[in-house]
């Protein structure tokens, strides 16, 4: 007889767990359920999500595609409503204060303009393009490029950035000289649409 | 009326309804719990079968779907015992010496009490004898009846390397129970004509 047959008797008769031990390990074993779920959860929504964004593009590209090539894209996509957010941002800075209109369609062009200036900027007009957007709202930022006049000067470029919403900062910097100098201060926002 | 789900069905469920892992639980516990207690005890045996189970819940991932999941199962729980394995030992080595087991606790103690002061008694001193990747081996071999495929999935090793650590452990054995075998013929018998 193979000597390592014989240790299958080693302890052999021992109680089996009884019912206080099996609901101690299964309280265990909800403990470890428990925090787990959303852990599963979450990625798998996201998958869900990730694969949902890819299909919608995968679907967008074959229409594109398709379109442009029967010459119909532009038809296609202008027949869509098009929603446009609007944000008013209050700017105060050391030179005066002023607004600038944000305008973001969903589809085409963000632009923005001024107004209701005061200081340096009493009766400026202007506005320009918004190159780049983005970030939650402590991380917000937004760079706005364009021309401005104010009364009595000729057309200047500026750039302007506005960071954090709904309340953060602002910072005008002319790219060409003229009557309006650099400038910064307080910001506050809100938004419609 | 539905076919009892599989343990590869039931892990595959668990990553979506993390409680249909409670039927690998129910299905398996006692089980590992056994294999446990009567390689460490009962006390340590409550312990580790729970973690067992937590931790399989939490790495289910990593299962190599073949099966039955209890090999899977019984290799966590071998390798929690490595966190024990001086007291392992210790319990081991005395109740070679002694001839009494103070850990594990018996359906029977009085039969428990007699055997324990001849086979088992030799039985532990070998067992305590072994290097403890050997000592794995062998009681997943004799205690959960795997076969050697199966210890080695356990365990995560070569099947080659299974065969090294059993052909060692049968020599250390065969060498510390000789004069047991010699002495008493019954002990040639198997333990269930012991413990009987």
């Amino acid at each position: 007889m193979d000597e390592l047959d014989l240790f299958r008797g080693f302890r052999q008769g021992v109680t089996p767990p009884d019912a206080e031990t099996q609901r101690r390990a299964g309280d265990r074993l909800a403990d470890a359920l428990e925090p787990a779920s959303p852990r599963v959860q979450v990625p798998s929504r996201r998958q869900g999500r990730r694969r949902l964004a890819v299909l919608a593009a995968a679907v967008l590209v074959v229409v594109v595609v398709t379109a442009s090539a029967l010459g119909t894209a532009r038809a296609i996509l202008s027949q869509g409503p098009v929603h446009v957010y609007t944000g008013t941002f209050r700017c105060d800075g050391k030179r005066g204060s002023f607004e600038v209109h944000l305008r973001f369609p969903s589809t085409g062009t963000r632009n923005w303009r001024i107004a209701n200036g005061t200081g340096a900027y009493l009766r400026t007009t202007g506005g320009g393009r918004i190159p780049e957007v983005g970030g939650s709202a402590h991380a917000w930022r937004a760079r706005l490029e364009g021309y401005l006049a104010p009364e009595g000067a000729r057309q200047q470029r500026i750039a302007i950035i506005l960071s954090e919403r709904p309340n953060g900062a602002f910072l005008l910097t002319p790219l060409h000289k003229g009557a309006l100098r650099r400038d910064s201060g307080t910001q506050s926002s809100f938004w419609t649409g | 009326m539905d076919p009892v789900p599989t343990d590869m069905e039931c892990v595959a469920r668990s990553l979506t309804e993390p409680q249909a892992f409670g039927m690998i639980f129910d299905r398996h516990f006692h089980a590992v719990h056994t294999y446990l207690h009567r390689r460490a005890g009962r006390d340590l045996a409550d312990d580790l079968a729970a973690e067992t189970f937590a931790l399989a819940y939490s790495q289910r991932t990593r299962w190599r779907a073949s099966g039955s999941i209890l090999p899977w199962l019984y290799g966590i729980a071998t390798n929690l015992l490595h966190h024990h394995r001086r007291a392992e030992r210790r319990q081991l080595s005395a109740y070679g010496r002694t001839g009494v087991d103070r850990w594990a606790t018996y359906d029977d103690e009085t039969v428990a009490r007699l055997d324990g002061s001849s086979l088992d008694a030799r039985l532990a001193s070998a067992l305590a004898a072994l290097r403890p990747r050997e000592r794995d081996a062998l009681l997943l071999y004799a205690l959960a009846e795997l076969g050697y495929e199966e210890i080695a999935l356990a365990l995560d090793v070569p099947v080659g390397t299974v065969r090294t650590w059993l052909h060692r452990a049968r020599l250390t054995a065969r060498r510390e129970l000789a004069g047991a075998m010699d002495m008493t013929p019954p002990l040639a018998t198997t333990g269930v004509d012991l413990h009987g």
